[in-house]
């Protein structure tokens, strides 16, 4: 099983590539087209992307070093990094249907 | 009625926070059967909420589009759709990604958590961001059934 920093920092920057993707995705036409080109559907693209992401770094830093001392401080990033990205994809889409 | 998917989608998406509730629980004072239970609660509410996931991904493609957005849209409430279903459909994809990073810390660390009071905070801590996106889920599933109630009661 790999170790807890690779799935933390996999979980972040895949977290913060959504919240890149759907706000990229919902201010170009093009960016949406193109994922929606890829499976038929902008949101499917986005999930399979974000899965395939979080995997394949999760088993490619899967060896790095990670010490117990690590734990909480990766921890508190992930905590604070989806409180964060949360707000903005809401926040977001608040100030997109009030324009 | 409501489409049936949306139901096993919210059902699934519960039975994955009643896990990491569970969780949440058993890591307050945790001993080794405790840590034991918690470990297979943790791997099973991430499995409820990658199903969760793929319903509501399903339905959400393939049913909400052409039937729900459109009434919703029209309806006394837009913003259900422009606001809520928009964030609750990106914000969900959070979700299984910090479930299965809380199973392998549990998994990983199962045998310090007694005695290492920061691995034992960092699980309550991951359970807990869980809990509140999930809450957040579950508020905007309300306010989106909502809009498209109040469409339908509008004649629309």
């Amino acid at each position: 099983m790999k170790n807890f920093k690779s799935v933390a920092i996999s979980a972040i920057i895949t977290e913060l590539v959504i919240v890149i993707l759907t706000i990229s995705a919902e201010l170009s036409a093009g960016l949406k087209e193109t994922l929606k080109s890829m499976t038929g559907h902008h949101w499917t693209s986005k999930g399979i992307i974000s899965l395939v992401l979080f995997f394949a770094m999760y088993f490619m830093y899967g060896n790095v070093k990670s010490k117990d001392e690590d734990v909480w401080k990766y921890t508190k990033a992930i905590f604070w990094f989806t409180i964060l990205f949360s707000l903005i994809i809401l926040g977001f889409f608040i100030f997109e249907f009030m324009k | 009625m409501a489409h049936p998917l949306i139901g096993i989608h919210a059902f699934l998406g519960e039975l994955g926070l009643a896990s990491f509730l569970w969780v949440f629980i058993e890591i307050l004072d945790p001993n080794h059967s405790r840590i034991k239970r918690a470990k297979i609660a943790s791997l099973v509410g991430a499995i409820f909420l990658f199903l969760s996931w793929f319903v509501g991904g399903y339905y959400y493609v393939e049913y909400y589009g052409d039937n729900v957005k459109p009434i919703i849209k029209e309806g006394p409430q837009p913003w259900a759709h422009g606001i809520f279903t928009e964030a609750k459909e990106h914000i969900f994809l959070f979700l299984p990604f910090l479930a299965f990073t809380t199973f392998i810390l549990i998994r990983n660390y199962s045998h310090k958590i007694e005695k290492n009071k920061k691995i034992k905070k960092s699980i309550l801590w991951l359970c807990a961001v869980i809990l509140i996106l999930g809450a957040l889920m579950a508020l905007m599933g309300y306010l989106i059934s909502s809009g498209a109630r109040s469409a339908l009661e509008a004649g629309i």
